[in-house]
């Protein structure tokens, strides 16, 4: 048996001891993330790169240790939590941006920068990086690679997989190897493709190769003001099946509107039923007979006003009420359980009176604010956890409200991951043989069973059950495991 | 299709699909047999229109599929080599893109769900039908592009679009330079042209040809000068050079950009009788007919060459097509990246007695 004394020596000896955190106080920082779910590793490692990352994976590998990567913490399925305790490797230490080439419009970044610092240091040459999570301040993009992120601006650019070209990473058997590079389409399996995304349970990324597009030449932002959630919800049915792709279409319901406001005073209508945010960009030529359409569409569903943002400063106004949305619900309730389901989007109306119903039966409240183009819901469940058994309720809501997604032809999550939080459902969508074919990956990348576990897939022995998914199991009912 | 497989007994089983790309890769090694998997497959496409999204079975081509599409205003803008007679399950398994690649992406870009047989037999799926989902491993990515070498594809759920009205474009330009700054420069005025490729056929002038909005015809003028529309059958060269039938040697190269201009000279110096470069994704086509192609000597030094020079960027040279004599001598996909114990180990944990198109893929997989 290997003790914690062995353990942080061999971590010290390999960051050195100023990079190596082991005090109860300490650890605490590192017990959760954007989730309910906790638990305390044994020890935080901060390696400055790839060798030390491939060292400390070997050490801990040698020792038996569980390793859990993390980036900032804002993951929001528990993917960064500590499950078997273990060694936590964090990439602060690794956050520079390494290279912005505007001639091949590619940058290389350290895993631990935070994502909008990339499109800070892509600004100067008229280049930005898609990919723009409402968390973008503070999560990285080592994070947004394990989750392959989304965010508003993905309707029409595409997601995290979509825009990196290569990264290379220190595999769960503490190899460091190059997936993909700086060119697109390389001969070969798309390794690259295939570890986007996994969670953090396939190794570390130690460096990432993006690509970076130019600034687009003019923007629209309009503001469709409804009377309702399911008028909203009909116009974006329009307007894509009219043919237009908007830059992003991004929906809050009442309650989102009026927090926002309160919070951020953002200029939001918060007597409206809902508002759509519509965006398109492109040469003035094109987005403007594309806004005019869009425009008719909210007054066609019922909208009482549609506004357009006159200048950079309003429209950055009406975007920092959406991506600072999530916070300013604080104002509501302390708590609050988001939800990721992704469902057809022709089902949008039907599935959001669904979740409504939900909530109610659990006597609970819920904000909704979406990326509603994509069909990707984020019910916010806003509670109190100190008031007993609210949890347990918020939980089971929760379960059934994924279940309503997947009944209707859609999916679990369509950004935040499976992580620790969803795996106990992936059976609905899965059956026996496709998730032992999924778990076969890890075994190529030298996964076996101790690095980032109890995640993404259903886990195994040795997870500790947790009583919080417990609740939500019961309450998904005797047909979860079909 | 199980059946089929079983019947292959102990040869490896290279399926079929359009039979547009059997010669891509190596020879596969040892006996093999033929499966007409494209046949085997058919069926019928669910196409939702509001959700723009198709179910489509392996063995529709992609020219059924866009006429299905096509009847509720929608497309799939995926345009590979001889795309109408491809079969998706094909397409997706070679991976190759056409002159839309660069704006709507190469074929695993399209995929939100896949089915796949395995060697052993057992169906199995990853995805599913909605336009976002992170729900899982995406295997999708790692069988796009395989070769069939990890699994026959059974069935794909596509995105698809809105067909938006547009004009086929070209102009002459001087040079492949020339070429190059004027789709940059177009690409940097937010003209968002669905495809700009430059055309080079030996003994003609090299031409821009590219795909645009009408209303953004006047902004494409103020930096191209007057645009020609079109001539027919233009961009299906775009799309098809390398792969028509009198096309006996034709290769792919892809960089970064700021190299493809030596790397399309580099080209243009052995003297193909096609040339086709796609700039916003670092791409270069080269074809040869029977007079032009150079010998398997001449041809097999020039590709170490350019191999050499691509490889600092991580950029590669794939030979599609050679005669049957140059095989012997000639690696078609160009030595294996870094990571190549792990995609050893990937074909282990999918297909370990080798049964699907052994041989055929990058390093001998
Ligand atoms: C208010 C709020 C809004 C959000 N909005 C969005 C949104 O719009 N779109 C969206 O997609 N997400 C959103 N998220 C979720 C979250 O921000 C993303 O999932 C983000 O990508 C996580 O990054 P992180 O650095 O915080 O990762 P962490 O939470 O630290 O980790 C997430 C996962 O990644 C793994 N990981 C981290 N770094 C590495 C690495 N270097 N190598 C390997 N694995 C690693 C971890 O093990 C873990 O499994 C939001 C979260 C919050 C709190």
């Amino acid at each position: 048996m290997t003790t914690r004394r062995e353990l942080l020596a061999g971590l010290s000896a390999i960051a050195g001891a100023a990079n190596v955190l082991w005090r109860h106080e300490d650890l605490i920082v590192y017990e959760f993330d954007g989730t309910i779910e906790k638990k305390l590793p044994y020890a935080v490692v901060f390696p400055d790169g790839a060798e030390q990352v491939a060292a400390v994976v070997r050490l801990c590998n040698a020792l038996g240790f569980a390793i859990t990567p993390r980036g900032a913490g804002t993951g929001l399925s528990g993917g960064a939590v500590p499950a078997q305790r273990g060694v936590v490797i964090a990439t602060a230490r690794m956050r520079r941006i390494l290279e912005v080439d505007p001639v091949d419009r590619v940058a290389v970044v350290e895993p631990g920068a935070p994502n909008i610092q990339l499109t800070e240091a892509a600004a100067e040459h008229g280049l930005f990086y898609a990919p723009d999570p409402s968390s973008q301040k503070a999560c990285t993009i080592g994070g947004n690679v394990a989750e392959n992120a989304g965010g508003p601006h993905c309707l029409a650019l595409g997601v995290t997989t979509n825009h990196v070209l290569g990264i290379e990473v220190v595999t769960a058997d503490g190899e460091i190897v190059w997936l993909g590079g700086r060119t697109m389409d390389a001969p070969g399996y798309d390794l690259r493709g295939g570890f986007i995304g996994s969670e953090g349970t396939l190794g570390v990324v130690t460096k990432v190769v993006v690509r970076l597009l130019p600034v687009p030449e003019s923007v629209v932002t309009l503001l469709g003001i409804f009377n309702s959630v399911e008028e909203a919800s009909v116009t974006v049915g329009a307007i894509i099946s009219s043919g237009l792709i908007p830059a992003a279409i991004e929906m809050m319901d009442r309650v989102t509107l009026q927090a926002a406001e309160a919070g951020l005073q953002c200029g939001y209508p918060a007597d409206a039923g809902a508002v759509l945010l519509v965006e398109f960009d492109g040469i003035p030529e094109v987005i403007e007979s594309q806004a005019t359409a869009a425009r008719a569409a909210c007054f066609e569903a019922g909208a009482s006003e549609v506004r357009v943002a006159r200048d950079a400063a309003e429209r950055e106004r009406l975007w920092k009420g959406r991506k600072g949305a999530i916070g300013a619900l604080g104002r509501i309730a302390p708590n609050y359980y988001i939800l990721d389901g992704v469902v057809p989007r022709s089902r949008l109306v039907t599935v959001m009176a669904g979740v409504d119903e939900i909530v109610s039966r659990y006597g609970l409240q819920v904000a909704n604010v979406f990326h509603a183009g994509d069909g990707n819901l984020h019910p916010c469940v806003v509670f109190d956890e100190r008031v007993p058994g609210t949890l347990e309720r918020v939980l089971a809501a929760g379960a059934e409200i994924m279940k309503v997604c997947v009944d209707a032809g859609g999916s679990l999550t369509g950004e935040h991951g499976v992580g620790y939080e969803k795996n106990k459902f992936m059976p609905w969508l899965y059956s026996e043989v496709d998730l032992e074919n999924m778990g076969r990956i890890r075994a190529v990348f030298g996964n076996h069973g101790r690095f980032n576990p109890c995640k993404l897939l259903p886990a195994g022995s040795g997870c500790g059950e947790m009583a919080h998914n417990d609740a939500a199991m019961r309450a998904a009912g005797p047909d979860a495991y079909v | 299709m199980r059946d089929l497989v079983a019947a292959a007994g102990d040869l490896t089983v290279v399926p079929v699909g359009g039979a547009t790309q059997l010669e891509l890769g190596n020879a596969p090694s040892g006996p093999f047999a033929l499966m007409a998997a494209g046949a085997a497959l058919r069926g019928e496409v669910q196409h939702e229109r509001e959700d723009l999204t198709a179910v489509v079975p392996a063995g529709v081509t992609l020219g059924e599929l866009a006429a299905i599409l096509a009847a509720k205003g929608q497309h799939l803008p995926l345009d590979p080599p001889l795309a109408e007679t491809s079969t998706i399950g094909g397409v997706m398994a070679t991976g190759l893109g056409g002159p839309m690649r660069p704006r709507f992406g190469a074929p695993r870009d399209f995929v939100l769900g896949m089915t796949v047989l395995r060697a052993d037999g057992e169906l199995v799926k990853a995805g599913g039908r909605v336009v976002k989902n992170v729900t899982g491993y995406d295997l999708m990515r790692l069988w796009c592009g395989s070769l069939g070498t990890l699994g026959i594809i059974t069935e794909v759920t596509v995105r698809v679009y809105p067909m938006a009205p547009a004009v086929d474009l070209e102009c002459p330009v001087a040079s492949l330079a020339e070429g190059l700054e004027l789709v940059e420069r177009i690409y940097r005025a937010d003209v968002r042209a669905e495809f700009s490729d430059i055309l080079a056929e030996s003994g003609e002038a090299p031409a821009l040809v590219l795909r645009a909005p009408e209303r953004a015809v006047p902004a494409l003028e103020a930096l191209t000068g007057p645009l020609r529309r079109l001539t027919p059958g233009r961009y299906a060269l775009c799309r098809d050079a390398g792969y028509r039938l009198d096309d006996v040697l034709a290769l792919r190269a892809v960089t970064t950009p700021s190299r493809l201009r030596a790397l399309a000279t580099d080209l243009v110096a052995l003297k193909p009788s096609t040339l086709v470069v796609r700039p916003l994704s670092g791409f270069v086509r080269a074809a040869w007919d029977v007079g032009s192609a150079p010998n398997a000597r001449q041809f097999g030094g020039a590709l170490d060459q350019l191999r050499g020079a691509t490889a600092a960027v991580g950029g590669s040279v794939v030979a599609d097509r050679m005669p049957a004599g140059f095989r012997g001598e000639i690696e078609a996909w160009g030595p294996p990246p870094g990571s190549f114990g792990l995609m050893r180990k990937l074909k282990e944990a999918y297909d370990p007695a080798g049964r699907f198109n052994r041989g055929r893929y990058i390093g001998g997989i």
